[in-house]
């Protein structure tokens, strides 16, 4: 194993200086893929109702726990509102609000995991066709001479799916965090609605017009 | 002739030379001499002719034999001829066969004898094998006569077809083998046509023999009664034999299967990280199948009997009856049997509240199993490249001569897409099927919720 893991980084150092031109656009990929893959887990691992665990909350912590996360989470929720289609209407505003910035770079993350392994393959394919035509006008031992091209031109199919493998477990951590932020946000409508309902408060309800 | 010359000139000259003394005188002379000459010329002429006849016939004789010489010069000349073309086939036919000679000597024995040697079975080698390699060493020597060679030859091409006879019938030849430990051991072989056994002198071990590219052949120990009949026809010569008709193939197809840990072993490092996935995928997928499948639903009728006891105002066995029923529909049912005084829209909510309790709960974990299937061929897939560059580089190194280290360094590293693969189909079937299943609970909860606050409602009117 050590030995082993010793020429995985002696791999990796020569990636680098013998993957060819591709490896300049797939490094970059790395940098950004990575970026904005940790901007995102941050966005949702951090983000107040996650951290404040709200979709696991009961209502009466809800309403009385003093944490910083949960006092934020307090604010999303109307007390003045009176039936459940006003809370939902308000929701659907909060869900607007936080979900679809997430839900866009979830989107953009899932499609440049894929380019990697795609933009290794054509470093592949670009490195094989250097290596064909070089052999067209070139004499001497050829045998050698493709398999040295060819094994270089593989470099580029290994890096993009190194690249992109633990990227789709981050992703889908991400995805997972942000169904959790999902349920929060449910679970403060619930709650709102219930107090709208007033069902158990001692304040007797307000009498609405029956509907039509 | 001459004597008729001499003649002539006599009697021409006679009278101008002589001196005229007296006619008388000079004409009895010339008488006399003429008598005298005329004498001498019928002596002349008489022996002449005494001498022509011998010489004539001499000079005939002499004829016939030049004649006979003649012909027996031509006679002589033709055999000479004939025997210059004769000796001219004769060189030719001597230059062919010395050519087949050559060729025998040169290509065919050294070729069959090379084959003869290469064919020897562990059991023949160091006798027979020593016999080729002494015939070999007596063609380098120097003073060895072209036709020794070819007797030499010759002789141990009538020796290997005695051994190949002797095969036909078995035979058993004293040797040493290798046991599967590795140490040498003394026995017999026992040879039979292609077959080849071996047994130890004490009849401890016994079984097939292996060719190696070692000195010594291993042996394939046997058990049981096959290695005890082997031990008995080594010992005495009689008995019956165990026959592999594949000629030891079966047993080497045999060695190349490995166990599945091997298989796994040889896979490279990126098999790790896709057996991880696989054992938390699979805990995972269990305990989901075990929660999700063991969730009953309440009968259809349930709900319309509690809402029958809570229009008669039978509170408390609404209440036992929501209480009796399964998972997770129980806990809406009893929520909404407490909140059963408040409104329609109360009743729905806390309804509704408790079923967002149970989403989640059903849904967890599942993501690991959809990250498994969608990152399971791609790990693979990165074993498989990460293998074959290896191999690659080290046919860079060794050169690219052979291919058996090619095709095997890509069969190895296909391995993890195949484990990839083995990994992500059930996955993906598995999270369908869970899915699925997660989402058939919800919405008969929902219809359950439904059902609930419709009878409620319409009791309400």
């Amino acid at each position: 194993m050590p030995t082993e893991t010793n020429s995985l980084l002696d791999q990796a150092v020569q990636i680098w200086t013998s993957g060819g031109w591709l490896m300049l656009p797939l490094l970059l990929l790395t940098v950004f893929i990575y970026l904005t893959a940790f901007d995102l887990f941050c966005r949702v691992q951090f983000h107040f109702l996650v951290r404040g665990k709200v979709h696991k909350r009961e209502a009466g912590e809800l309403a009385r726990d003093p944490r910083p996360a949960l006092k934020m989470a307090r604010e999303l929720v109307r007390f003045d509102a009176l039936t459940s289609d006003e809370v939902k209407r308000h929701f659907a505003e909060v869900r607007n609000e936080y979900l679809p910035p997430i839900d866009r770079r979830i989107r953009f993350l899932a499609i440049i995991i894929t380019a990697g392994p795609l933009l290794g393959l054509l470093g592949t394919v670009t490195g094989m066709l250097s290596t064909f035509s070089g052999m067209v006008d070139q004499i001497g031992n050829r045998f050698d001479s493709v398999v040295t091209g060819i094994s270089e031109a593989l470099i580029t199919t290994q890096t993009g799916l190194v690249i992109s493998i633990p990227a789709m477990v981050l992703l889908s951590l991400i995805i997972q965090r942000r169904n959790t932020l999902v349920h929060c946000i449910a679970r403060l409508e619930r709650y709102n609605v219930r107090l709208a309902l007033r069902s158990d408060c001692p304040v007797p309800k307000v009498k609405q017009s029956p509907k039509p | 002739m001459r004597a008729f010359g001499l003649l002539f000139a006599i009697l021409f000259f006679l009278p101008l030379t002589a001196p005229a003394q007296n006619l008388e005188q000079i004409a009895t002379e010339r008488e006399a001499k003429l008598e005298n000459a005329l004498e001498r010329l019928r002596e002349l002429r008489s022996e002449i002719q005494a001498e022509q006849v011998p010489l004539a016939r001499e000079l005939n004789q002499k004829g016939a034999r030049a004649d006979e010489l003649a012909d027996e010069v031509d006679r002589v000349q033709r055999v000479r001829d004939n025997r210059s073309v004769e000796l001219e086939t004769l060189r030719a036919r001597v230059d062919g066969r010395q050519r087949q000679v050559d060729y025998v000597k040169r290509t065919l024995l050294p070729d069959y004898l090379a084959d003869y040697d290469a064919s020897l079975s562990p059991a023949e080698r160091p006798k027979a094998g020593e016999a080729v390699r002494a015939y070999n060493l007596f063609l380098e020597a120097p003073e060895a006569s072209e036709s020794e060679k070819l007797d030499r030859g010759l002789a141990l091409m009538q020796e290997s077809l005695a051994q190949v006879e002797a095969l036909l019938g078995g035979q058993r030849i004293e040797g040493q083998a290798l046991s599967p430990e590795g140490t040498l051991r003394d026995g017999s072989f026992i040879q039979i046509g292609p077959l080849l056994y071996f047994a130890t002198d004490d009849g401890a071990l016994a079984g097939l023999v292996e060719e190696t590219q070692s000195l010594n052949a291993r042996v394939l120990p046997l058990e049981g009664e096959a290695a005890q009949s082997v031990a008995q026809v080594a010992a005495t010569g009689r008995g019956e034999l165990p026959v592999d008709p594949s000629l030891g193939d079966a047993l080497a197809v045999d060695a190349t299967k490995d166990t599945f840990l091997e298989h796994l072993a040889k896979g490279g490092i990126w098999v790790y990280p896709i057996l991880v996935f696989a054992v938390v995928a699979t805990i995972v997928a269990i305990i989901k199948l075990v929660q999700v499948f063991t969730i009953r639903h309440p009968k259809p009728m349930v709900i319309h009997e509690i809402v029958k006891a809570l229009r008669e105002n039978r509170q408390k066995e609404a209440r036992e009856l929501a209480a009796a029923q399964p998972q997770p529909a129980r806990d809406m049912l009893i929520a909404a049997v407490d909140h059963a005084d408040e409104s329609i829209e109360m009743i729905e909510e806390v309804m509704y509240e408790s079923m967002l309790g149970t989403q989640p709960r059903l849904e967890r974990f599942l993501n690991v199993i959809a990250v498994t299937a969608a990152a399971a061929p791609l790990l693979g897939l990165l074993g498989t490249v990460t293998g074959i560059i290896k191999t690659f580089r080290l046919m860079t190194v060794f050169g690219a001569g052979d291919p058996k280290p090619l095709i095997s360094g890509i069969s190895e590293a296909l391995i993890t897409t195949e484990l990839g693969l083995v990994l992500a189909i059930p996955a993906l079937v598995l999270h369908a099927l869970l899915s699925r299943k997660v989402a058939g609970i919800m919405a008969y909860l929902e219809k359950s919720a439904v059902t609930f606050v419709n009878g409620l409602s319409r009791s309400a009117k």
